[in-house]
C-alpha cells in the first residue's frame, strides 16, 4: 500500500481519516478530514476526540471504540459529528491499530452521508403516507407480488374478514387462502376466487360475494394486475368494498317503488272501471262529445296501469324476486296467447299478425309467462311504431350454428337456440337511437314527435327477461324501412 | 240470478263492483271488511263471495282460508281481488283455496265474466 498514489489517496480521497491514540487524543488527521471539519490539522492534533463530536453522541462512539478494541473487525457507526458550524449525518468505521500484538490506538474513517439520509428519510416518509392511506381506506386491500407471497394487506382487511393480517404478510398466498377456507363463516367462493387469481398474473376479474352471518355482509371486489414503471408486472390486488348500506338504500327505494305501485292501482280501478262502463254505454247513450271524452279518460287511465306494471315488474327485476320458471311448453299454444293478447292492440290500427312456426318445431324448454311478455312487449312496439293496415310479423326458427344467424348477431350467442324474431315495416329507428332501446324510459325522438304513447320500459324487461333465461336480444333497422327485433332462448337439448 | 257479497274497503271500487253487477242483473252486499262475514253468509248463503286482501281486520286471505276450511265442498265460489299480481301472490291465493284472482285496476267486463263463469257452474 504504501506507494505515493497510495497515500495521495490516503489523504485526499475524500473520506475524512482520523487516528486516536488508545485514551482518545487525536493523532493524525488528513488532508480531508481537515476539508471536513473545517479545522486545520496543526489545531486538532492532540485533542480529545470528542471535540468533534457532539455530547449526546459521546456515549455512542465510546462504546464502539470499546468494542472494536475488543475485536478484530471493525465497527460500523451511524452518528452525527461536526462539519463546519453545524451538525451532519455520518457513517463513522472504526478500526483498532495494533502494534506487535498490543492494542495502541484506533482509526476512524469518516463520511458524509448526509444525501443518503435525506433519501432514506424522503422513502421513509412516502411509505408512512402510503401506508397511512392504505389503513385509512375503507376498502379492504391485498396484495400479492409474482411469486404468490402476500406484500401487503391493509387493516380493513383485517376488520372485515377477521384474519389476523400479520400472520399473512410477506407469507405465501396459500397460507390465506388456507385460512380462508377454514374460516366457517368466509364463504368457499370466497377462497376459490382467491385460488384461481392468486397465481394468474394478467386476468382482471370482479364479482360480488356476501358474508353470511346474523348481519350480512355485502361486497364487491375487484382484482387486477399491478404495473410497474417499466410496464414490468409485480403483483396482483385484491380490493373488496362493503356495499352493504348501498345495496340496503337499493332495496328499500326498490321497496318504496313497489309499494308506491300497488297504492296507485287502487285508485285507478274506479278510473279505468267507470270510464270502461261509460264508453260500452252501460249507463246511458254517449253524445259523440262525451264519447270522445270519455275515450281519452280509458286510454290514459290504461296508459297509467301499463306504466305502473312495467314499473312493477322492473323492481321486481331490480330487487332479484323474478323466478325463472322453465317448463316444457308447445310453442304454437304460447303464439296463440300471444295473438289473443294482441288482437285489442291490432284491431285499433286495422293491422294483421303474421305468425310463422316450422313444421319440425314444437315445444320449447321456457318460462312461458316471460316469453309471452317478451314477444307481446316486441309486437306492441312493432304495432305502435308501424302505419295503420301494415302487417306485423312474427316468427321462430332454431339455429344450431353460428353461421346460420343474422349478419349484425352479437358475439357469445348460447347455441342451439331458439331465434325469435319479430318484424314491422314502420318507421324505424335511427342508428344513433339503437344502442339505447333498451335503456330504461328511453324514449325515441320520432316516438315523442309523433306522440306515440309509451313508457320507455317494455324494451328494458325484454332485454332483462331475455338475458335472465340465457339469451340475447338485438336489432335490425333502418329509419323509414321498418325494424327487425331478433331474441333468442337458448335451446336446452334433450328438453324439449 | 244470483246474489254476490263482496269485501271491499275502498268506497269508489265499492260503487263500481255493485254497479256493474246490478246492471247484470245480480244482487250484490259490499261490506268494508270481513268482520261480520260468517253471520252474512248463515244470513243468506252467497252464489259467490268477492274478498279484497289488504282489508281492515282479517286479510282477505285469511277470511277464504277460514270460509273454504269450515264450509269445506259447500262453500261457494271466492274470487280474490288484489293490487298485488306477482305469480306467488296469485299461487297463495289458490293455496288458500282461491277460485279466482282479479289484479287490480281490473276491468268491470273481466270481473263480471269471472262472476258468471262461477256462478253458471253452480247452477
Amino acid at each position: 500500500m504504501s506507494t505515493p498514489h497510495a497515500d495521495y489517496i490516503l489523504e485526499h480521497g475524500g473520506i475524512a481519516i482520523l487516528t486516536i491514540s488508545k485514551d482518545g487524543l487525536i493523532q493524525s488527521f488528513n488532508a480531508s478530514a481537515v476539508n471536513f471539519y473545517g479545522i486545520p490539522a496543526a489545531k486538532i492534533i492532540g485533542q480529545p476526540l470528542i471535540t468533534l463530536i457532539p455530547p449526546d453522541h459521546h456515549t455512542t462512539h465510546e462504546r464502539a471504540i470499546h468494542l472494536a478494541g475488543l475485536q478484530n473487525s471493525a465497527v460500523e457507526l451511524e452518528t452525527q459529528h461536526y462539519h463546519h458550524d453545524h451538525l451532519i449525518d455520518t457513517r463513522v468505521i472504526i478500526s483498532a491499530i495494533h502494534d506487535e500484538g498490543a492494542l495502541v490506538g484506533f482509526s476512524l474513517f469518516v463520511i458524509d452521508i448526509t444525501k443518503q439520509m435525506r433519501i432514506q428519510t424522503a422513502l421513509q416518509h412516502e411509505r408512512n403516507v402510503l401506508e397511512s392511506i392504505l389503513e385509512a381506506t375503507n376498502d379492504a386491500i391485498v396484495m400479492v407480488d409474482t411469486n404468490q407471497h402476500i406484500q401487503t394487506i391493509n387493516l380493513r382487511f383485517e376488520t372485515l374478514f377477521q384474519l389476523p393480517r400479520y400472520q399473512f404478510i410477506l407469507r405465501p398466498a396459500s397460507d390465506l387462502i388456507a385460512a380462508i377456507d377454514n374460516t366457517p363463516h368466509l364463504p368457499k367462493a370466497f377462497a376459490n376466487m382467491f385460488m384461481s387469481l392468486a397465481t394468474d398474473i394478467y386476468e382482471n376479474a370482479g364479482g360480488e360475494l356476501t358474508l353470511p352471518g346474523p348481519t350480512p355482509i355485502d361486497l364487491i371486489w375487484y382484482s387486477t394486475p399491478v404495473y410497474a414503471h417499466d410496464g414490468s408486472i409485480i403483483g396482483r390486488l385484491f380490493v373488496f368494498r362493503d356495499v352493504t348500506q348501498e345495496r340496503q338504500s337499493d332495496r328499500m327505494k326498490t321497496e318504496f317503488v313497489a309499494l308506491v305501485s300497488h297504492e296507485l292501482r287502487t285508485p285507478l280501478t274506479p278510473i279505468q272501471g267507470f270510464s270502461e262502463m261509460l264508453m260500452d254505454e252501460e249507463m246511458g247513450v254517449l253524445d259523440p262529445n262525451l264519447r270522445e271524452i270519455v275515450t281519452i279518460i280509458k286510454a290514459n287511465a290504461d296508459r297509467l296501469a301499463a306504466l305502473i306494471t312495467d314499473i312493477l315488474d322492473l323492481t321486481k327485476i331490480d330487487s332479484g324476486h323474478i323466478e325463472i320458471r322453465p317448463e316444457i311448453h308447445d310453442i304454437r299454444q304460447i303464439f296463440n296467447v300471444v295473438r289473443t293478447s294482441m288482437d285489442g292492440t291490432l284491431a285499433r290500427k286495422k293491422q294483421q299478425l303474421s305468425i310463422t312456426v316450422p313444421s319440425n318445431l314444437f315445444n320449447i324448454f321456457v318460462d312461458a309467462d316471460r316469453l309471452i311478455q317478451i314477444l307481446t312487449n316486441l309486437l306492441e312496439n312493432a304495432s305502435k311504431y308501424s302505419p295503420e293496415k301494415q302487417t306485423v310479423s312474427l316468427s321462430v326458427v332454431m339455429v344450431e350454428d353460428s353461421q346460420d344467424l343474422p349478419p349484425n348477431a352479437p358475439d357469445n350467442i348460447r347455441l342451439p337456440a331458439f331465434l325469435f324474431i319479430v318484424h314491422d315495416d314502420g318507421i324505424g329507428i335511427p342508428p344513433e337511437e339503437q344502442t339505447h332501446v333498451f335503456k330504461r324510459f328511453f324514449r325515441s325522438d320520432q316516438a315523442m314527435r309523433q306522440q306515440i304513447q309509451g313508457t320507455g320500459l317494455g324494451l328494458t324487461v325484454v332485454k332483462s327477461f331475455v338475458e335472465m333465461q340465457g339469451g340475447h336480444v338485438w336489432l335490425h333497422s333502418m329509419p323509414g324501412e321498418g325494424t327487425t327485433f331478433y331474441c333468442t332462448i337458448p335451446h336446452i337439448e334433450g328438453l324439449a | 240470478m244470483g246474489y254476490i257479497l263482496a269485501v271491499e274497503d275502498d268506497p269508489y271500487i265499492q260503487v263500481l263492483i255493485r254497479r256493474k253487477l246490478e246492471n247484470a242483473g245480480y244482487e250484490v252486499r259490499v261490506y268494508g271488511d270481513g268482520d261480520t262475514i260468517d253471520a252474512l253468509i248463515a244470513e243468506k248463503r252467497p252464489d259467490l263471495i268477492l274478498l279484497d286482501v289488504m282489508i281492515p281486520g282479517k286479510t282477505g286471505l285469511e277470511i277464504c282460508k277460514a270460509i273454504k276450511t269450515s264450509m269445506g265442498i259447500s262453500a261457494p265460489p271466492i274470487i280474490i281481488v288484489s293490487a298485488r299480481g306477482q305469480q306467488q301472490d296469485v299461487e297463495t291465493a289458490y293455496r288458500v283455496g282461491a277460485d279466482g284472482y282479479l289484479i287490480k285496476p281490473f276491468s268491470p267486463k273481466d270481473l263480471l265474466e269471472m262472476v258468471q263463469k262461477y256462478t253458471n257452474f253452480e247452477r
